[in-house]
């Protein structure tokens, strides 16, 4: 029974969200294998996202089921009020089924999401969303220039060239250093990454005196929650592999997909090298051939696969 | 840079939630006076709805910004399976920036919401299920006799699917009255007025009956309901101004608010009433099951199910996961 007045009720006002929610999702069921490094990551992740944004906004961190390291390393950063809100989920949703979550409750007016092996660098937001308010019908904007793929461009390219404001320039916008870096930390080799880039272009884009690339991803990107919501809900089936939709359906309602010039993000995959530490090349191993014999390696990689699902799939 | 391949591609399903998704909202902002026997509450509270809710659910807990033994007590409750998803806001959002969030944010087709301070009864989502399945036009369904109408005599929604004719009336027992009473310590007048005035009823061709008028306070409603009310202001902590806007919005839409003539629910308030007090010990002391999926049996190939057996044992776990790193080390470094 209610004895005296809930205090709640004299709260007069009560805090006010942020314009900009920044939202990380985060998932790391174990701390080894492909996972080793993933706390560390997800710290310079944490740390780096607060630094010299450029804005303010609040940060929410969804836990899609980590072990219970990785959560407890949250809880203590949210004591420490370096988190505004921390939704842990007992079972991984999927990518999918965590996005609809966030993005359809995150308080925000702009919903700033990245996967938790994002690097940020200083003035990331308040350049995204400086694209984000200058150009017209913005879906999304991609902190950091890279090769996309051109078919979820056709609109982003269709709008620019009937527009008289618009200069369209294809060419090599992405400097060396830049492309190099990033097609790196997705873990391909330097031989295909050479090849790669001289062959591609990419399209630039300037508007009311503002420069964007064309194209955009569902990593990292910076958005408005009214937009977001168009596409919402995702498939929430597989763990992976869902969230490519939003690139294609955004495309697809028309909305513009755009990239900094310049890189104000980047993407670290599961480990530090080549961010913290140099990238050392693995030691030579003598018994390559037989490990790398198909039938050999098809059971062992399954075998691999079965023990994962086994003790950590959630 | 990315070394290997990321275990989460492998083609395992995602969690599908369930049917029923129950959100709790949580503000225990310290454990001193009105507030002393707040986690008493909120046990008997979490603890209710798992002994007495007999269908699968999800469990949401939003906690509003309570103090750290608060947090600490929900993430322990999360740890032992009690708690699906938990959203720990650092400041309080006041109730309607919590429900804001809650009823866009949960994926289950029909949503339930309730204060911390609810207790459950055994059969309470059965018989708030027969309702809002059994009637048209259904908005929110209380699983308790609304006794205070929110809309002040103003909502319209009900006269737009019942003729006066269908509406009836009825007097609950003088014992519903005064446990209702007891729950929000209602001054003697205001009871003197509940047990005299009766309720207005309502009931469908399977006779099942309802009471008109449902409360904030506890609730279900189909999902998509909800979302067409969203987003609501939200400036004050605890407004029944802003509680109100919801309510309003839900009749505005021609939406019904219907609760059951039986109280499933009760509200606890910020102590336990000594005559519910058998019952929450009764279920503060009753083993329950945690409601976490039960482990899948190994499936798929013959070695896979072999190897699922195998797994279960103890012992050998350091051993599969020494063997996963190794296959790990080989594969990815080239």
């Amino acid at each position: 029974m209610r004895v005296g007045q809930n205090p709640a009720k004299f709260v007069h006002q009560v805090a006010r969200p942020e314009r900009i929610t920044v939202a990380i999702l985060n998932y790391i069921p174990f701390l080894s294998g492909f996972y080793a490094e993933m706390l560390d990551v997800l710290r310079t992740c944490l740390d780096s996202v607060r630094q010299d944004a450029g804005l303010p906004f609040d940060l929410l961190v969804f836990d899609n089921g980590s072990c219970a390291e990785v959560q407890d390393y949250l809880l203590s950063e949210q004591r420490a009020g370096h988190i505004q809100y921390l939704f842990l989920s007992e079972k991984n949703l999927g990518k999918g089924g965590a996005w609809n979550i966030i993005l359809s409750g995150a308080p925000g007016e702009i919903i700033a999401y990245a996967d938790n092996d994002v690097l940020f660098y200083p003035g990331w937001l308040s350049e995204s969303v400086r694209l984000l308010e200058t150009f017209p019908r913005v879906g999304m904007v991609t902190s950091r220039p890279f090769i996309t793929k051109r078919e979820y461009l056709t609109h982003t390219l269709a709008w620019a060239q009937n527009n008289p404001e618009v200069q369209v320039e294809e060419g090599k916008f992405i400097p060396w250093e830049t492309y190099y870096e990033f097609a790196r930390s997705l873990g391909q080799e330097p031989e295909v990454i050479r090849q790669d880039f001289e062959k591609d272009t990419c399209f630039r884009l300037t508007y009311r005196g503002v420069s964007a690339i064309a194209g955009a991803s569902h990593w990292q990107f910076v958005a408005y929650k009214s937009v977001l919501a168009e596409f919402l809900p995702f498939d929430m089936n597989r763990p992976m592999g869902q969230v490519k939709q939003l690139d294609e359906r955004m495309n697809q309602a028309g909305y513009l997909r755009l990239m900094l010039t310049e890189p104000r993000v980047m993407n670290m995959s599961n480990t530090l090298r080549g961010i913290h530490r140099p990238e050392t090349p693995p030691a030579p191993r003598i018994s390559r051939r037989l490990w790398d014999w198909a039938p050999l390696r098809a059971a062992l990689l399954n075998l691999h696969d079965a023990i994962f699902r086994l003790y950590f799939d959630r | 840079m990315r070394i290997g391949q990321n275990p989460a591609r492998i083609d395992t399903p995602a969690y599908t939630p369930q049917k029923i998704g129950l959100a709790s909202l949580v503000f225990i902002p310290h454990l001193e006076g009105y507030f002393q026997h707040g986690l008493s509450i909120l046990r008997a509270h979490l603890m209710s709805l798992h002994a007495h809710t007999e269908a699968p659910f999800d469990l949401l807990v939003f906690d509003n910004g309570s103090c750290r033994e608060v947090k600490d007590f929900l993430n322990e409750m999360q740890a032992a399976g009690w708690i699906r998803w938990l959203i720990s806001s650092e400041v309080n959002l006041g109730k309607t920036g919590a429900l804001n969030w809650i009823m866009a944010a949960l994926p289950n087709p029909i949503i339930g919401y309730s204060d911390s301070d609810v207790f459950f009864r055994r059969g309470w989502l059965q018989a708030s299920l027969d309702i809002l399945e059994g009637f048209a036009q259904v908005g929110i369904v209380t699983a308790q006799p609304c006794f205070f109408d929110i809309l002040r005599g103003e909502g319209k929604a009900a006269a737009g699917v019942f003729t006066p004719e269908q509406v009836g009336s009825y007097v609950p027992e003088a014992w519903v009255v005064e446990e209702y009473c007891r729950g929000i310590n209602a001054p003697a007048d205001l009871r003197q007025r509940y047990l005299s005035n009766p309720l207005p009823l309502v009931h469908n061709a399977r006779g099942v009956k309802a009471v008109l008028g449902a409360s904030h306070m506890q609730f279900i409603a189909y999902r998509e309901v909800l979302q067409r009310v969203l987003p609501l202001p939200a400036t004050r902590g605890l407004s029944p101004e802003e509680d109100r806007v919801f309510n309003q919005r839900i009749d505005d839409l021609g939406y019904l608010h219907l609760s059951t003539p039986h109280p499933w629910v009760v509200h606890m308030g910020n102590t336990i009433d000594p005559q519910l007090q058998p019952e929450v010990e009764a279920v503060l002391h009753t083993a329950v099951v945690t409601p976490s999926q039960p482990v899948a049996t190994p499936a798929g190939s013959l070695p896979r199910r072999w190897l699922g057996r195998l797994a279960k044992a103890k012992p050998f776990k350091r051993y599969f996961v020494q063997l996963y790193n190794a296959l790990y080390e080989i594969y990815s470094e080239r």
